[in-house]
This record gives C-alpha cells, structure tokens and sequence, in this order.
C-alpha cells in the first residue's frame, strides 16, 4: 500500500514536472518572428480591405443612425464590450474612417508597428462591436490574429520599415566612416545581424495563433458533426448551391453524388485531424496545405467568403519556419549571394546607395564590393577596372553582368523593398530615362580626395557606437576580400 | 552569408516543440526573460485559453458546467471581443433574404429593396455584409402577429428590423412608410436538379421561384413614427 502511495506521488512529481517543462519550452523559447511579420502584413492588408469595403456604406454601416441604430447597438453590448464609433459624430465619420484606414497602412508597412498593432486591434473591435448584424466568420479571424499581434508587441521585428529604418541608420553611419588601418574597402552594412533575431515575444505571439487556430479547427470539425448532411456527404452540395452565395452554378455536380461525398468527407476529416496532426513536423505541411486547398476551393465558390479563407491562410502562416519562409524570397542559402555589386567605395554617393541596398537586404542576397580595395578580375575576369569605376556593375551568379541602371534594377529585382520601384524602372521608357540619368550622375559623382600626405591620413574617432559596432561586425566588403 | 538549411522536411515547415527557435544549451530553454515575467505571462496565459475555450463551449448547444463557466469569462469576451464559437456551416442553412417594400407618399407604386441585392456593385465582401444583415434580421425577427387593429403584438418587435426600416425612410425621401418581409432561399435537392436539368436540357437556375419560400411579414414601419 505504501509502495502504491509512493509511486502515485513520484508520478504526480514528475508529471508536474514535465508540464511546467513542456510549458516553458512551448511557450517561452524564442522563435524566428520573420512569420509574425508576415502576418502583420496580412492582417493590415485584410483590415484596411475590410474597412474599405465598409466605407462605401460608411453611413449605413457606421453612422449614427445606420442600418442598426447606434444607440440601441450601444444599449446591447455585453458588459465590458466598447467602441469608439459609438463617439465618432455623423460630420466627423469620413475622416476617423481615413484615420483608421492610415493605421492599417501603419500596420501593413510595419511603420511604429507596436503602437500600430494596439491601434489597429483598437479599429477593429470598435468595428465588429459597432456593427454586430454585419458580421461573418471573417472579422472573428481578423479580431484574433490582431489581438495577437498587439500583445506580443513582436510583430515589426522582421519585414518591417521599422527594422528597415534602423538598418539604414546604421549602414549609413558606417558608410560614413573613413577607411579603417588594416580593413580593405569601406563598410556599408548595418551592425546588426541581416536574420532577425528569434525572440521570446514573438514566439508567444505565434503560439497563440498556433493554439487558437487548432482550436477554431477542432471546434468547426466537431459542429459539423452534429449536421446529418455531413454524415450522408451532401453538405458541400448545400454550399456549392447556396444561390445567395455561390457566384457560379455547381448544379451540373448532382450527378457526381460520389464526388460531392469525397469532397464533403475529406473537408470534414481535414478539421478534425488538423488540431492534431498540425503538430508533427511529418504531416504539418499536409494539414497547412490542405487547410490551404479548402480555403481556396471555399473563396472560388463562395467570393464573398475569400477574405474570410485568406485570414484563415494568413493564420496558418504561424506554423510555417521562418527561414523557409525567407528561402521563398532569397533563395536558399547556398545560393547566395545571388547577386555580386561592384561600386566605388571612394564615392560617399555610392556609399550611400549601398547602405540603402544592405539595409533592405537582411538575407544578404547581394554583396556589395568596394572596387577601390579589389582586383575587380577576381569577382568576374571579364570585369575592368576603368568601366567599373564608370558605371555600377553587377554579376549574377549565373554569370551575367549587369551595368549602370541596368544593375540598379537588377539589384531593385532581388529586394522586396525595391520590386515595385524595379519593376517601373524596367518598363519602355522609364528605363531609357533612368540609364540617361544615371550615366549623368555617374560621370558627375564626387569622390573622396585621396590622401596623399601624413595630415588627412589621421582618422577622426567614430561618429556614433552603432558605426563603429559596424566597423567591426557587419562589413560584407571587408568579409569579401578576406575569403579572397 | 548563407543560411543554413537542413537536409529534412523540417526546413520548410517548423517542428512541433521548436518552430523557428534557437535552442538554449540547457535544453530548457527560457532565454531572455526573468522568472517573474514568465510567472505573469503564465497567468494571463491560463486565463486567456481557458476563457477563449469556455466561450466557445458555452455556447448552446451546452451544459449547464459549460454555461457557467463560460459566464466567469464574460468580462473577458466582451474586453477583448473574444468567446466565438467557431462552429461554421454545421449544417449548411437556407439563405435569409430580406425584402422591403417602400410605400410612396405620391401614390406611386411601393419600391422594393431585396437585401442582399442581387448584384451589388463593388467587390464581393460588400455582398457578403448584406448576406449578413439579412442574417442578423432574420435571427433578430421573431414571428410577429399583425392583429385586426393592424398593431404588432406578440415578440414580434426587432430593433433591428425597426433600425433598418427607419434608415430606408430616411434615405428615401417621399416614402410615408416601410414593410419588412423575410424569404429564405432554399438549397435546392440534387434529385430535382436532375429531373429539372433533364426535362429542360438547361441548366438549373438557382433563383428557380421555387426555391424561394413565401415571404413573411415581420412589420410595418411608418416613417413617421420612427
């Protein structure tokens, strides 16, 4: 009996034990928040689009005496519930609407993303409280995955202009350095590390998703147990041929009735299984893309719900591995750097771009090379020094080289920063513009005199700590012509 | 420079226990944070989870335990807009349609507004939002009881349909009043479809009159007593 006693309580031990293990580990490692910043982007595009949306009815929808009344609206919250709509008056409605149009902006960019995050989670539940007879699955999602993102407060430490802001501050600091004894080329990276650092926050903020998605999953999958029509394998027949709903006629399915069960039974089981499986790196990227599939057959069918499948996709986004994630963008690391660039550290101008280009390129998928510091038939033997010092150049893994605008845009190509920008300069035209006048500011660009006597030899100290933590950690240029 | 990418599956997608995470040495990793916070966070952590989880339990079909425990969580819900159930399409339902008929002080004919539109302009979440309107109305209209007298009695009195009704007057100057009718539009059965589709040779309209109930009346509104 005693033995008995004895065992039940070094059970109870250990298994006290190993919770409060599994839940620190779970909850309290940090992680990539390169997916968080994903799915800030995501949720700011979603609540702008759906602010939007609501603004071609702003009256009717958020006025005061909209389609539901806002005093009656405001008679019927539940204790604790608020809006600040209820206080917007009727002349002031368009420009609070632009307002909060401009935090989803805030957000979606990642400008003061903690403060954006607050106000924008603030924004929509003032709307879903203000507008209760006007909502679907949509603003449940949304209202969640912003919740997240204002608490962990993590959500700008990656793809954000946040970070972008402060990496550009300090490869520019960097930039502006004088040449240091001993290190060949100037620096122009930022002193931080290109990767985002894992964090603690961000890891809360992605398991909570984690959690609250399983959940809104395992909850979906097992409501619909309750309806026969999933049981007898119709219930996709009943969506696909919601006349309200559908924006194409699926009627010509009725004589597939076995289709109509694999696709019924398949949903069903993916919402069961999900809040399981989604755990197990093995059938994790099954559930993801299935959850995916579903999402998206429901948007095809259904347009009005696409919002409602691209917030649940953008909650997926949190199980997914952060560097994965930036593979898809910068390729794999083997790859890099995709793209080698030749400018002139004498130039402060093109010191200046540079710290530009490795500020917005945290993958450091280009690498830039000071020529002054090189034998430029290193990087590339069909390179000259005279034509490199006349224009920018730029060689690509594959081996093709690129110069003056041309690499520009082939340096803009590889950034997402710069795609739009890349993009435009590419087209007919444009292009034509852009080499005249970068071939205009080439040839007049200033370069540093170069020193010739013991006076201008003597560096002044650092102008700032983040430079000179820059002059030490964070020089691609110099990391370059060692590995030469 | 280059990132280090694995050789397995779990480089595209995160494992379970560590997604994305550096591991400390110790294996018991907690980096960066001081017991006390992590005490905290703990705390608002339980709480958080157990309130998301009642919330939606407790909502009917439930328990009794389930009800109670959810209406511990009821400041929580309401502060953090949180306490959805989740429980979409259980069973796919008819459509409710709402339709009103607008009575015009200069004799002309009543004007009809169907909500949703048929075709509403602009993207299709606009559409959406009328579906749900019509939703809520539908949910908020009990059946009302037009008596003799032509007064509303029984539980028929919807805020909401009277709110929608006063917003169509309003916008609509020179209507003396409002009637509010819900309509459901059916599903249509596959065997029909297939005897419809077969004796036609057309394709089945899913706007068929007969996948439209008969409108119900839940109200009139006149515009002046709004």
């Amino acid at each position: 009996m005693r033995r008995l006693v004895s065992d039940a309580a070094h059970y109870l031990v250990d298994l006290v034990a190993a919770i409060r293990r599994g839940w620190t580990n779970f909850f309290f490692r940090p992680a990539d928040p390169t997916p968080l910043g994903l799915i800030r982007i995501a949720v700011g595009v979603l609540g702008f689009w759906s602010l939007f949306v609501l603004g071609l009815d702003l009256h009717a929808y958020l006025g005061p005496r909209g389609w539901a009344d806002a005093e009656r609206v405001y008679e019927g919250l539940q204790p604790f519930a608020w809006s600040f709509w209820f206080f917007v008056p009727e002349s002031m409605l368009r420009l609070a609407w632009l307002v909060c149009l401009g935090i989803f902006g805030l957000l979606t960019t990642g400008l003061f993303s903690r403060t954006a995050s607050i106000l924008a989670w603030v924004v929509i539940v003032s709307t879903v409280r203000r507008v209760p007879m006007a909502l679907f699955g949509f603003d449940q999602i949304l209202s969640t995955l912003a919740l997240y993102l204002a608490v962990s407060g993590a959500s700008g430490q990656a793809i954000s202009l946040d970070r972008f802001f402060r990496r550009w501050r300090q490869s520019r600091a960097a930039a502006a350095l004088p040449p240091r004894p001993g290190v060949p080329g100037r620096l122009v990276s930022p002193s931080e590390p290109g990767r985002p650092a894992a964090t603690v926050s961000a890891n809360l903020g992605l398991r909570l998703i984690q959690l609250h998605l399983a959940f809104i999953y395992g909850m979906a999958g097992l409501a619909k147990l309750q309806g026969p029509s999933w049981w007898t394998g119709t219930a996709i027949w009943g969506t696909m041929t919601a006349g309200e709903f559908v924006a194409i006629n699926f009627t010509s399915l009725a004589a597939w009735p076995i289709l109509l069960n694999l696709l019924t039974h398949a949903s069903l089981a993916l919402e069961i299984a999900y809040p399981v499986l989604v755990w197990f790196w093995l059938t994790r990227p099954l559930m993801i893309v299935g959850a995916i599939g579903l999402h998206l057959g429901i948007a095809v069918v259904c347009p009005g719900l696409t919002e409602f499948g691209l917030a649940m996709i953008t909650a997926n986004v949190a199980f997914m591995s952060g560097p994965w994630l930036r593979s898809l963008v910068a390729g794999r690391g083997d790859d890099q750097p995709a793209l080698r660039v030749l400018f002139d550290g004498a130039c402060p101008r093109c010191r200046a771009s540079m710290a530009l280009v490795t500020a917005a390129d945290p993958d450091q998928v280009v690498e830039p090379i000071d020529l002054t510091a090189v034998d430029v038939a290193t990087v590339d033997p069909r390179l000259k020094r005279e034509a490199c010092l006349k224009a920018m150049h730029a060689v690509s893994r594959s081996g093709r080289i690129t110069v003056g605008f041309d690499a520009v845009t082939a340096v803009g190509r590889r950034l997402p920063l710069f795609w739009i920008p890349a993009f435009l300069a590419g087209l007919p035209g444009i292009a034509t513009l852009g080499r005249l006048g970068y071939n205009r500011f080439a040839a007049t660009r200033p370069r540093d005199v170069p020193c010739t006597d013991d006076v201008c030899g003597l560096h002044p100290p650092a102008s700032s700590p983040s430079a000179s933590e820059g002059s030490t950690a964070g020089g691609r240029a110099r990391d370059l012509t060692r590995q030469r | 420079m280059a990132r280090k990418s694995g050789s397995r599956g779990s480089e595209t997608v995160a494992p379970p226990e560590a997604p994305l995470a550096r591991r400390s040495k110790g294996g018991d990793a907690a980096d960066g944070w001081p017991s006390w916070a992590k005490s905290a966070a703990t705390v608002l952590l339980c709480l958080h989870l157990a309130a998301v989880v009642s919330g939606a339990l407790g909502v009917p079909p439930s328990s009794e335990l389930e009800r109670r425990v959810a209406d511990l969580f009821t400041w929580h819900h309401g502060l953090l807009d949180q306490g959805y159930a989740y429980r979409y399409y259980a069973e796919p339902p008819p459509t409710p349609v709402v339709l009103a008929a607008l009575h015009r002080a200069d004799g002309l004919p009543d004007v009809e507004i169907r909500i949703p539109e048929r075709a509403v302009p602009g993207p299709p979440m606009r559409r959406q939002r009328q579906l749900a309107l019509a939703n809520a109305l539908f949910a908020s209209a009990r059946p009302a009881h037009r008596h003799d007298d032509g007064e509303e009695h029984g539980g028929g009195e919807s805020w909401l349909a009277r709110s929608y009704a006063s917003y169509l007057c309003r916008t609509n100057p020179g209507t003396t009043g409002v009637t509010l009718y819900l309509q459901q539009h059916l599903i249509p059965d596959p065997r029909q479809v297939l005897e419809t589709t077969r004796e036609t040779g057309l394709r089945f309209d899913l706007f068929d009159e007969s996948l439209l109930t008969t409108p119900r009346w839940i109200g009139d509104f006149p515009c002046d007593g709004l």
